[in-house]
C-alpha cells in the first residue's frame, strides 16, 4: 500500500513540471520501480490516477517499467543477474555486491501539449 | 512533446528525512527505525532495550499505529518518553509525520530516538525518516521464510533481531532455513536471537544499541574528518 504515497509524490512533482515547462495536458508519465521495491504495478496505477484526477495532469496514463536486479561483484567484478534475490557472487562467492539497479523509484519523462491556460512560465 | 524530467519520486520526502537526521545530530540523538510485522513484539522489544540501557542511556519513543495509542500508554507507564501518531490509512510512518512529532518529544532529554514504524515488512522501508540505522524484527511465530519473501528491508537493515525464540519447540520454525534464507539476502548482517518474554539474549541487544550509538560518535568525531 506504500502505492498512494509513491503515487502521492509522484503526482505532484509532475504537476511541478507540468507548471515548469507549460504544458495544458499530459498524456503520458513514465516511470521506472525496481524490482526490490515490491511495488504492485496495478495499485500503482490505480492510486495515480485517482489522485492525478483532482490536478491539472488528469488523465494522463502511468507506464510503470520494472527494472530487475542486477549487481556487481566488488571483488571480482562479475556482474550478477537474477531472477531471484540473491545476494551472493555465483562467480567467487564474494558478499561485496553493487547494487546496479533494482532499487529505482524513478521519473524519467513525461509526454503532453504545450498551452496558454498553464501559469508557468515558458 | 517529450519531456524528460529524471528525479527520484520520494526526492522530497528523502530531504525531510535528511532534515529530520540533521535535527536528531544537533541535538546529539541517535535514531533507529524499528521494523516488523503486527505482533512481531516491536513495543516489547523497546522495553526491554529501556531495561537494559537504564542508567546508560535515555530511550525516546515515537510509536506509528494505524489507530489507538495502546503501545504509548503503555511505553509511558514505564517511564518512557513516548509518542504516539496514528497514520490513518497509511500503512508506513513519512519522513514529514515524523518531523512534527520531533518538535513535540523533549530531544535534550533523551539519546536514542526509536522510531516504531506501522506494522510492516514492505512499505516502511522505502521512506528514510531521519535514521541511522534501520532494525529489522522479526519472530518465530511468523515462519522462517520472512528474509526471502522481504529482501528490502533484510538487505536494508543493520541487524535483524529474531524474537519469541522460546517459541522454536513448539513451531515448525527452522532456524536453517531462517539463516539460509537470510544470508543469501545479506551474509553480513548480525543476528540476535531473543525473548522479549523470557529475557533471554536481550542483554546482546542493549549492548548492541549502546555499541552502535559508541561506533557512530567515534566516526562523527571531527578529528576523524566527515
Amino acid at each position: 500500500m506504500h502505492e498512494w504515497s509513491i503515487a502521492d509524490n509522484l503526482v505532484k512533482l509532475v504537476v511541478k513540471a507540468v507548471e515548469r515547462e507549460g504544458l495544458a495536458s499530459v498524456s503520458r508519465v513514465v516511470i521506472q520501480v525496481g524490482v526490490l521495491r515490491q511495488v504492485i504495478p496495478e495499485s500503482l496505477e490505480m492510486a495515480f490516477s485517482f489522485l492525478a484526477g483532482e490536478t491539472a495532469i488528469a488523465g494522463a496514463g502511468l507506464e510503470i517499467e520494472v527494472v530487475p536486479l542486477k549487481a556487481r561483484c566488488r571483488d571480482c567484478g562479475a556482474e550478477i543477474r537474477e531472477g531471484e534475490f540473491i545476494f551472493i557472487c555465483p562467480a567467487c562467492g564474494g558478499f561485496d555486491l553493487d547494487i546496479l539497479s533494482g532499487k529505482e523509484l524513478f521519473i524519467d519523462y513525461i509526454e503532453g501539449e504545450k498551452g496558454r491556460q498553464v501559469s508557468g512560465k515558458q | 512533446m517529450k519531456v524528460a524530467i529524471k528525479e527520484d519520486i520520494l526526492k522530497e520526502e528523502d530531504r525531510i528525512g535528511a532534515r529530520n537526521r540533521e535535527v536528531l545530530h544537533k541535538h546529539g540523538v541517535t535514531a533507529f527505525n524499528l521494523i516488523g510485522s503486527p505482533g512481531a513484539g516491536k513495543t516489547s522489544l523497546i522495553e526491554a532495550a529501556y531495561r537494559q540501557l537504564l542508567g546508560k542511556a535515555k530511550i525516546g519513543v515515537i510509536e506509528g499505529d494505524l489507530a489507538s495509542d495502546k503501545d504509548t500508554v503503555r511505553l509511558k507507564k514505564l517511564g518512557l518518553e513516548a509518542l504516539q501518531i496514528n497514520t490513518g490509512r497509511g500503512c508506513h510512518l513519512s519522513p514529514g509525520m515524523v518531523e512534527e512529532a520531533l518538535s513535540d518529544i523533549p530531544l535534550d532529554l533523551i539519546d536514542i530516538l526509536i522510531i516504531e514504524n506501522v506494522g510492516n515488512l514492505v512499505c516502511p522501508v522505502s521512506f528514510h525518516l531521519g535514521e541511522e540505522a534501520k532494525i529489522g524484527l522479526v519472530s518465530v511465530a511468523e515462519g522462517d521464510d520472512k528474509p526471502t519473501k522481504y529482501p528490502l528491508l533484510f538487505r536494508e537493515a543493520a541487524v535483524v533481531i529474531l524474537n519469541k525464540i522460546d517459541l522454536i519447540p513448539y513451531t515448525d520454525f527452522s532456524r536453517e532455513a531462517f539463516y539460509q534464507g537470510l544470508r543469501v539476502i545479506n551474509p553480513t548482517i548480525p543476528v540476535i536471537e531473543l525473548s522479549c518474554r523470557t529475557g533471554e539474549g536481550v542483554g546482546e541487544w542493549g549492548e548492541w544499541l549502546i555499541g552502535y550509538c559508541q561506533n557512530l560518535y567515534e566516526r562523527m568525531k571531527p578529528e576523524n574528518g566527515n
